[in-house]
């Protein structure tokens, strides 16, 4: 068989390769790689990108539906616990007018730089002060009585954290109250928050 | 070269290679999706468990927040309630005696507008309640500490996300305080 047939460059019939122990067409001088059997490295790449494309889909769908599962677990929570500072504001305003204090008392503390907590499992008096720190929410639960409180004094250390801000916008009338519930999402890059904004008016 | 050497096929060597390598992908591959669609299933229905007891909680406080006479008895008048209890009545905006319980058989949270004659479930089956307590502090217009403030209703849930097919389940705890609207003092 002459070297320069064009068929053998396709290599189109296999079994010639196969049969053709004198020539050795995988060593042709004239095209190196004609008949080798086997993939090339370009065929295995295009083949586990299309394995790749098929698998990425359903992974990445499970994981996101993962991640937001957690995510809405713990917005659940936040947004409890920021409703219950909103409210806890509004008791302690209330009871500030019952007590013919000023009607922020202890809650104009609660500036930018100076957050406050607020602590629902004690007496109005102490509920809600300036944190120190971050601002940390601890869970305690008593098998015993089979009870737990989420609050600022003893237990485990959860994920969240709970700022209050109270901004007296017109004196004597009118203040906001924002409470920002902060926690870091396992799977997410950056801090997860609830946040609540309130105005709350001097209704004496 | 002999005539069966020429026919282009696989040996059956080959073909057990062949089929061992696939069946192990194949096995992977299908552990991989079986634990896949368990994750998704758990996803689901912590969702959807979720989505109901918040809803519960909410519809709870609603009525709460416009209610007053606060009790953690069933009695009806207000109530200082610091030790907690499983369950708590109130009078509703409508005028109408409402109690909440927990419910420690079926592990609900119940409601009952007939004084407590009938109970009916809030939750679904989905949901274990495995602790509700009402902390009420305040009550009739005065603190624990003795000065005029308005009554709060500290609710402490600790609830058990649970699907029974693929036996997993996920534990979480709510904590949420409700002022009462109507001025006591």
């Amino acid at each position: 068989m002459p070297k320069e047939n064009p068929k053998k460059l396709l290599c189109g019939k296999p079994d010639k390769c196969r049969s053709s122990k004198t020539e050795m067409p995988y060593f042709n001088s004239n095209f190196k790689i004609s008949c080798s059997r086997g993939f090339s490295l370009l065929e295995t790449l295009v083949a586990l990108a299309i394995l790749n494309a098929a698998m990425l889909g359903p992974i990445t769908l499970a994981y996101n539906s993962i991640r937001s599962a957690s995510l809405s677990h713990n917005t659940a929570i936040a947004a409890f616990l920021a409703e219950e500072a909103v409210e806890l504001v509004r008791v302690k305003r209330d009871a500030n007018i019952y007590q013919a204090k000023n009607w922020l008392d202890s809650l104009n503390v609660c500036v930018a730089g100076s957050p406050c907590l607020a602590d629902a499992t004690v007496d109005l008096g102490t509920a809600i002060q300036p944190c120190a720190g971050t601002c940390l929410v601890k869970y305690q639960y008593d098998a015993f009585t089979n009870s737990g409180f989420y609050q600022h004094q003893a237990g485990d250390n959860t994920v969240f954290s709970r700022q209050i801000l109270v901004e007296e916008l017109t004196a004597d009338k009118e203040a906001k109250i924002t409470v920002t519930v902060s926690w870091k999402e396992r799977f997410l890059p950056l801090t997860s928050r609830v946040e609540i904004e309130e105005h709350i008016f001097n209704w004496h | 070269m002999s005539a069966p050497n020429k026919k282009f096929g696989f040996t059956l060597f080959e073909i057990i290679v062949a089929m061992g390598v696939f069946s192990m992908a194949i096995s992977i591959i299908l552990s991989a999706m079986l634990s896949m669609t368990d994750a998704q299933r758990k996803a689901i229905t912590l969702q959807s468990a979720e989505d109901n007891l918040r809803f519960a909680i909410e519809a709870l406080s609603r009525e709460m927040r416009t209610g007053h006479g606060y009790d953690c008895n069933v009695t009806g008048t207000p109530n200082n309630c610091s030790q907690g209890a499983p369950r708590m009545a109130f009078v509703s905006a409508k005028g109408v005696g409402v109690i909440y319980r927990w419910n420690g058989i079926d592990y609900a949270i119940e409601k009952s507008v007939d004084n407590g004659i009938t109970y009916y479930p809030i939750t679904s089956t989905d949901i274990k309640i495995e602790m509700l307590r009402f902390y009420i502090f305040g009550a009739g217009g005065v603190g624990t500490d003795g000065v005029g403030e308005q009554p709060r209703v500290l609710i402490s849930i600790r609830a058990t996300a649970q699907d029974l097919k693929s036996k997993t389940q996920s534990q979480f705890n709510i904590q949420t305080t409700i002022a009462q609207r109507e001025l006591d003092s």
